[in-house]
Order: structure tokens, then sequence, then C-alpha cells
């Protein structure tokens, strides 16, 4: 399956090509944490993780055509 | 006094008198300094019922005992009086510079009482202070101010001036510092113009004193070792595109304010936010007085239309100017930034007055004869100008000046206006991010997000993220976020290192670092329950002013938009904001009426029945 994946600020780092957008093919059943072993991101930082907008964690399985937006704890606005 | 300096310069302007007062260690211990001394002068000065604009209010200026130490962020000061834009109370603080070298001067707060006849500038040099008249400068813009008084004074002071819009009264003027740095919003500007009060100059010549200077310099590593551990090979996300990187978590929750909240998502927004600034348009990094993030922008639009230099865009501006006038271009809305800053203005509510209004002109409740133009979503140009001629008080400015409720309650359409207060809303849409609904109709100042902030828990990522749809569990978390807010705006620091890395990372929130280094700092040996209290007790105290300023539950109400409207688009379409349940179990958690009033029994608990 085909997910879309984006990376903003120190974790744009991790993007093939330092892409802010790009596309990343899957194992159906593949969950956040394939996704985040795939793009060699470490385990230990912090992160939040959006799969069309909602929460979600380490162990939730993806679907085909998901949007997936990760940043970096963000210390305010 | 080790922390405190344990005096206050007050000034009467009316007879030109200037005088020094000891500050009583019980109440700095009590109120802790900054946002909490604040609100003990006001409540103990302020006839509640007075208007913000008359000579009877007074304008008190205060720092925290760690304001001008090394202490990470030990940068801010804040500025509490009765609002002109809402007639509840303000607490605008700002970091920048200009306060540590305030604290140096030897004292924690500074009161204004009265009206000079005459336009006057407060210069303090040590602990020497003396009125002098600012007829030359007045209406200079802030920047000109800035470099007229150093020039008349001392070339390394620090300067806190309002520019032409606090003169001319603009419900929603600011008081600049360091020449871009805002205690912004509720219209403290406005206050210091109706006392004819152009600004105040200081030069700091004494270094804080400290209980334990050792102890204070273990702690002190302790929290600056644990910043550097954590962003040694990931940057904060502040310094490296300050904080209009925040679009990112907005916009991708679908909470990032549109076209007056109409909408929660913006299409343009990749070409607003924080890593497209950095790109085109940062020259350097700014960071306040011992700050470790350094989150300033320093920016240059080098052509076109829009050329300017000064300081922002930050988040809230993005936001206001941007995505909520529906405007794409960066450069247009990082002008009237500019404007914004030099004319001193809070840029919040202007861009909320201009967003209002453009949804009046779309719905044809206001016409194109008033306004001058067409008022067209998306238009930069027309944001720059309105910011301009409302600074000036201008053509259809002098509307806005008034700020957006009373201008939509003149077109016959106040539900248009998306204030909690009277004050316009930050840039989060609170149907998305359930407990900001929470701060925003109970914040004392009227919608804010810097009381109590919940975007970090709800958004942000810090200390980790609980659900922003759901209502029944934020209650708590608001309330306890309000109180440790309310230490941190007293202490003197800046929320942004605070909230991350000086506050243990459960939803307690429990101000651990606070407390070691205002401990080494004063020696006074809070307890983490002192603490809390001392938050819980300013919050009340603040709570009880309002009261008898007429506030009630009533007022903690927002839009109809907000609460009946559903988003239509975005992550957390069809939702509204539950504010009403919230409300309930909110009041009952502080030990409040059903009506939102501090009962006796609580303000007996917190020691504020004399009050
Ligand atoms: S984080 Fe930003 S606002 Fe806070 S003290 Fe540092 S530079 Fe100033």
């Amino acid at each position: 399956m085909k997910i879309q994946i984006s990376l903003y600020a120190n974790l744009r780092q991790y993007a093939p090509g330092s892409a802010e957008s790009f596309e990343l093919e899957l194992a159906a059943g593949a969950t956040v944490k394939t996704m985040i072993d795939r793009l060699k991101i470490p385990q230990t930082l912090k992160m939040v993780i959006l799969i069309n907008g909602r929460k979600a964690d380490t162990d939730t399985r993806l679907a085909e055509e998901d949007k997936i937006t990760i940043f970096p704890p963000i210390e305010g606005g | 006094m080790f922390g405190w300096c344990g005096k206050i310069l007050r000034i009467n302007l009316s007879a030109g008198k200037i005088g020094v007062e000891e500050l009583d260690a019980n109440v700095c211990r009590d109120y802790v300094g900054g946002r909490g001394l604040g609100i003990y002068y006001l409540l103990k000065e302020v006839d509640p019922s007075c208007d913000p604009l008359a000579t009877k209010n007074i304008m008190i200026m205060t720092t925290g005992p760690l304001t001008g130490t090394v202490a990470p962020t030990g940068a801010r000061y804040m500025v509490t009086t009765k609002s002109p834009l809402t007639g509840a109370i303000t607490c605008s603080n700002s970091g920048g510079y200009f306060p540590a070298e305030l604290k140096k001067t030897g004292y924690d707060a500074i009161i204004f009482e009265g009206k000079s006849p005459q336009p006057v500038y407060l210069w303090i040099d040590g602990d020497q202070a003396e009125l002098r008249s600012a007829q030359n400068i007045w209406g200079m813009t802030t920047h000109e101010a800035d470099d007229a008084l150093r020039k008349e004074t001392h070339k390394k002071a620090k300067t806190s001036v309002i520019g032409p819009a606090g003169e001319k009264l603009v419900r929603f003027a600011a008081i600049m510092n360091d020449r871009d740095r805002a205690a912004g919003r509720s219209g403290v500007g406005a206050v210091m113009g109706s006392k004819n009060l152009k600004g105040f100059v200081v030069r700091g010549r004494q270094e804080v004193s400290l209980f334990d200077p050792e102890g204070f310099t273990a702690v002190n590593n302790k929290y600056r070792d644990k910043f550097k551990k954590a962003t040694k090979d990931n940057p904060p996300p502040l310094r490296l595109h300050g904080t209009a990187i925040t679009v990112v978590g907005t916009q991708s929750h679908g909470v990032f304010p549109t076209r007056n909240f109409q909408q929660g998502t913006f299409e343009g927004w990749q070409s607003i936010y924080g890593e497209t600034l950095t790109k085109k348009y940062l020259i350097r990094r700014k960071p306040c007085f011992s700050c470790p993030i350094s989150c300033g922008r320093v920016t240059r639009i080098p052509d076109g239309p829009f050329k300017g230099e000064g300081e922002g865009p930050e988040y809230e501006t993005v936001y206001s100017l941007g995505s909520d006038c529906g405007v794409d271009n960066l450069a247009a809305l990082t002008k009237a930034n500019y404007v914004c800053n030099e004319l001193g203005l809070d840029t919040i509510s202007m861009g909320s007055a201009i967003a209002c209004a453009m949804e009046l002109f779309e719905k044809g409740y206001l016409d194109e004869s008033e306004i001058g133009m067409p008022l067209k979503w998306g238009d930069g140009q027309a944001v720059v100008t309105l910011a301009r001629q409302t600074g000036l008080r201008e053509g259809f400015g002098d509307i806005l000046a008034e700020g957006s409720l009373r201008m939509a309650t003149k077109y016959g359409h106040p539900e248009l206006a998306i204030v909690a207060k009277g004050q316009d809303f930050a840039g989060y849409d609170p149907r998305g991010e359930q407990g900001m609904g929470l701060a925003y109709a109970t914040s004392p100042i009227g919608a804010s997000h810097m009381r109590g902030d919940p975007a970090y828990f709800e958004l942000l990522g810090v200390p980790f993220n609980v659900d922003p749809l759901t209502w029944k569990d934020k209650p708590p978390i608001v309330a306890k976020w309000q109180d440790v807010f309310a230490v941190i705006d007293s202490a003197g620091l800046c929320v942004f290192f605070t909230v991350r890395y000086l506050l243990e990372p459960t939803l307690e929130a429990r101000p651990i670092g606070i407390m070691e280094l205002l401990n080494a700092a004063t020696g006074v040996g809070y307890t983490l329950e002192e603490l809390e209290k001392a938050g819980e007790r300013i919050v009340n105290a603040e709570r009880l002013y309002l009261k008898r300023a007429g506030f009630s539950r009533k007022d903690d109400s927002l839009p109809p938009r907000i609460t009946n409207e559903p988003l239509p688009d975005g992550p957390a379409k069809g939702m509204v904001c539950h504010l009403d349940e919230m409300l309930e179990a909110y009041y009952k958690i502080r030990g409040w009426s059903a009506d939102g009033i501090p009962t006796e029994k609580k303000l007996r608990a917190l020691g504020l029945i004399e009050m």
C-alpha cells in the first residue's frame, strides 16, 4: 500500500532527499512502527504522529492513502 | 531580600511626584512577583468600576524574582491594569532585554498613577528616577522613539514605549520594548497613552542578589544541561523556524483559524509557515536575555511592494494577519507585522478585527464606501493599509481601532466578532481543541492562549498529546495548567522554555524546576504545594477583581460560531466546542459557585478573604 508522509523541523533529515512530503510503499498491515523503522527515525526521539489529522501510536495500523504528519514536540506558539 | 529587590517605585503623573516604597516580604512570598504582584496591587488600588482610560486607573509594571538572573529565560516583565478593550484585567508580558535591565535598577515594580498634564517619559538610571518631557517624541513611531530616547539618555539604555496607536487610544495598542518585543494584548498601550506617558527608559546598575549563588548556579546548570542534551542533535523547532512552525501543529489538526474562523484549515498554509519564513526572509535569530532557545526572528523583505525589515512574524501573527484574513502572501503579512510593531499595535487583535471586517463585507453588512476600498479575503495590500490606518486612527482605521466586537456591534452583527470577554481569539479553533475553548472562556483577560495553554497537550506534544476532541477530561487539566502558568508568569520566566524543561513532564505539570530556582534565588523555601497554591491564589485574586468589575458566568462565553456551528472542514469536521459541559465541572474543581464566583471558603483557604 502507498501512504503519504510529511516530516517537519529537525525530522526533515529522515525524509528521502529532504522532501517535505513523499510517498512510501509499505506491506499491507504495516504499523506506524514499521514506517518509523523504514525511515530510520530513532525510536527514542519524541514525536507527534498524526494519521489523517488524528493522533496515532506506534502500534496503530496504516491503511492505503493515509496521510501521515510527523513533527517534534513544539515548545510554543 | 534576595531575588526580589524589596522596593517599588510609585510615580504620580498628575503631580509629577516620584516615591519609593518598601515591598512586604509576605506579599512577595504569597504572590511571587510579576503577574501575582500585578493583581495584588490592582485589587488593592483600582476601583473595579472605573473607566480604564480615566485618570483613576493605574498601570503596574512588575518583574519576577527570576527576572534579570541567569535562570534560563529569566527575561520577562508584566503589565497589569484595567483593560480598555475588555473592561477586565490585563496581564500582558514581554521579554527582550528591557525587563532584565528594569530589574537591575533595583525595583520590583513601577506603579503609574494619575495623568501627566504634558507628554512625559520616565528615565531610571540606577535607582535614580526622573520624569522628563516627551514633547519632542510624542507622535513618533516605536522605533523612532527608541532611537531618540537612547540618544537623550544613554546609548545602552533599554526602552519600553508606545507608538501613535497608544497615543491615539487604539483599544488594542501595545507597549513595545527593545523596539519589537510587545506587551501586546488587551490595550495596555492605550492606558499608557491616556496617562500622557510615552514610555520609559532604564539603565540597570546592580545585579540581582541571590540567596545561595552556588546552589543557584548548580540548579541553573542542571536545567541548561537537560536542555542541551535534549537538543544536541535535534535543535528546538522554535530556534529553527520560530514560533511560526506551530502552523504545522494547528493545520494538521484542523484548528488553524481561517477566514474569521469559518474554516479550520487554510489551503495556503505552506506559503506562510515557519519553514517558508526561514527560507525566504530570515536574516538572523534573536534570543531574549538569558535564553538558550532563541525563537525571535529578524527578517527582511528584500524588494517588491512589501519591502522592509524588522522582527517577526510570530505564529499568532501568521494566523491573525494571514490565514484569518485568507492571506497567503507572507511578504504582505510580514509587512503588516512591521507596521503594527512601529505603530504599536497588538497583531492578534489587529488581524482579527480586519478578518471580522472582511466577513462583514462578504456578507454585505459593511459597504465599500465606508471602508474606502473593497475588502476581499486574501487582499494582503488591504491588510497592510488598514493596519496603518488603524495605528493612526485614520479613515476606516478609526472604526477598526475600537476592536472587532465594538465594530461588529456597530454594524449589527456582534456574533461575527470571534472574541471571549471582548478579546480576540488566539490562533487555535476551540472546536477542534476543546480544552482551548475552556481556557479562552475562563481566562481573566478574555481569549488568550497564554493562560494555561492547552495547545501544548492537545496539539504540540508537550509533555505528550491527549485527544483534542474530547471535553470531559479537560477541566481538571486546564485548571492545573492555568495555576502553573500563573506561577511561570509571576516568577519572570518565558513559558516556551519552562513548560518543556522546568515542569514535571506529566499532565499535573508540577513546577519543580521553578521551585528549585526560586528557592536558590530567594531563600524562601517554597514547597511544591505552596508554589502551586500561590498560582491558585493569583488566579482566584484575578477572578475576585473580575467579579467586582461585574463579570460572572455569563461572560465565560464563546461566540455562537464556536459553540453552535460545526467546523466544516479538516480532521475536526463536524465538531462544536462543548463549553457548557466543561464549565460546570471546571467551577466545581475550582471551588467556585455555579455562577463562577470564588466561594468564601475558597477565598479563606487562599488567604484572600481580607482582600
Ligand atoms: S523562547 Fe523566545 S520568547 Fe522565550 S525567552 Fe527565548 S527568545 Fe524570548
